[in-house]
């Protein structure tokens, strides 16, 4: 996949083993927003997040810049290009006591727009792992519908259990009959698509079941 | 685009000069904060620790070489190639050289805004 900057640079761009993506995601922990509880239908009680408080949108800045960090010191192996680095500029960055990182690839996104190392990162990302646009494309192309509407439009309760993206992964994979090293070989578009796959599958049967149950009350009643 | 975005990149100051200011890089500065003992350590007043004086008078020459992206004048140029640097190490000297020291604020939280602002 190619991608050109705002000043012209043309990138062609890779993927890297997502297992260098999940060490990271398993090392930086997304900061969690402040909850207010609610009360809901008389005594029972809700935790809402309060996805606007201050001390919790700067730690998500800060959070950002991290991932962005860490990732970009883990793409220069996906990526290619003519352009070099400018070396006047990176003699300046060094001279103002920043700390400049090794490698001309590195350096090259280093002196790139956040903006621009973060298009980067994304498509990385997307050729490399799970994405939430690698899931929306699978769901598209599997037109999966309950009902008339997209299965994943329909709300079924959440589980009490919390897990990473990559127990998820490892879940759909095995379901599927993918080791988790072979697993890891296919594009990110791929995995999307396994896990996808995985999810509606869970979708599709919570739903017969609940319309098995709502059929057998009603012949009883 | 909102009038506060319109008018957040450009700066005019009282010698004359119309600043182009743009967003510099999200991870310099955070490490530039944190190695003034992070957000907590600006808030003691930068002035009253001369860690976190010295690590803001860095933060400032950064913003002012690469948050700013008007060409220096040629015969500015020749005077500060003394000093050695290149092109922004030397557009840094000069805006320092030519603002206030409140223009100097309005330049640190324009850049910050812009770097900061929501994609």
């Amino acid at each position: 996949m190619q991608y050109t900057t705002a000043n012209g640079i043309i990138f062609q761009i890779g993927r890297i083993d997502r297992r260098h993506i999940d060490r990271i995601s398993a090392n930086v922990k997304e900061p969690v927003p402040p909850v207010r509880v609610v009360s809901v239908w008389g005594d029972v009680e809700e935790e809402i997040p309060i996805l606007d408080d201050p001390v919790y949108l700067a730690r998500m800045m800060v959070y950002r810049c991290e991932l962005s960090r860490r990732y970009s010191a883990i793409i220069a192996p996906a990526i290619e290009t003519d352009a070099v680095p400018n070396r006047a500029e990176i003699d300046d960055l060094i001279a103002f006591g920043i700390t400049v990182p090794d490698g001309a690839m590195e350096q090259l996104l280093y002196t790139l727009p956040d903006a621009d190392v973060d298009a980067i990162a994304e498509i990385v990302l997307y050729q490399s792992t799970v994405t939430v646009r690698g899931i929306s494309e699978a769901e598209s192309a599997y037109t999966v519908t309950w009902m008339d509407q997209p299965v994943s439009a329909w709300h079924v309760p959440s589980s009490p259990a919390t897990y990473s993206a990559e127990f998820e992964a490892r879940r759909a994979a095995a379901a599927q009959g993918y080791n988790w090293a072979t697993f890891c070989e296919l594009d990110g578009a791929e995995q999307s698509s396994v896990v996808c796959h995985w999810r509606i599958i869970n979708k599709l049967n919570w739903l017969e079941v609940e319309l098995e149950r709502s059929r057998a009350n009603t012949r009883r009643a | 685009m909102s009038e506060v975005e319109q008018t957040l990149d450009e700066l005019e100051l009282e010698c004359g000069v119309t600043l182009h200011l743009q967003g510099v890089k999200q991870a310099i500065v955070l490490e530039f904060i944190g190695e003034a003992g992070g957000f907590e350590g600006l808030q003691g007043g930068v002035t009253s620790n001369p860690g976190v004086l010295r690590n803001f008078t860095r933060l400032l020459n950064y913003i002012a070489g690469w948050g700013v992206t008007n060409e220096v004048p040629a015969d500015v140029k020749a005077d500060l190639a003394m000093f050695g640097g290149g092109e922004f190490a030397t557009r840094s000297r000069w805006v320092r050289e030519i603002m206030t020291g409140a223009e100097m604020s309005q330049l640190f939280a324009r850049v910050l805004a812009l770097t900061f602002r929501k994609q």
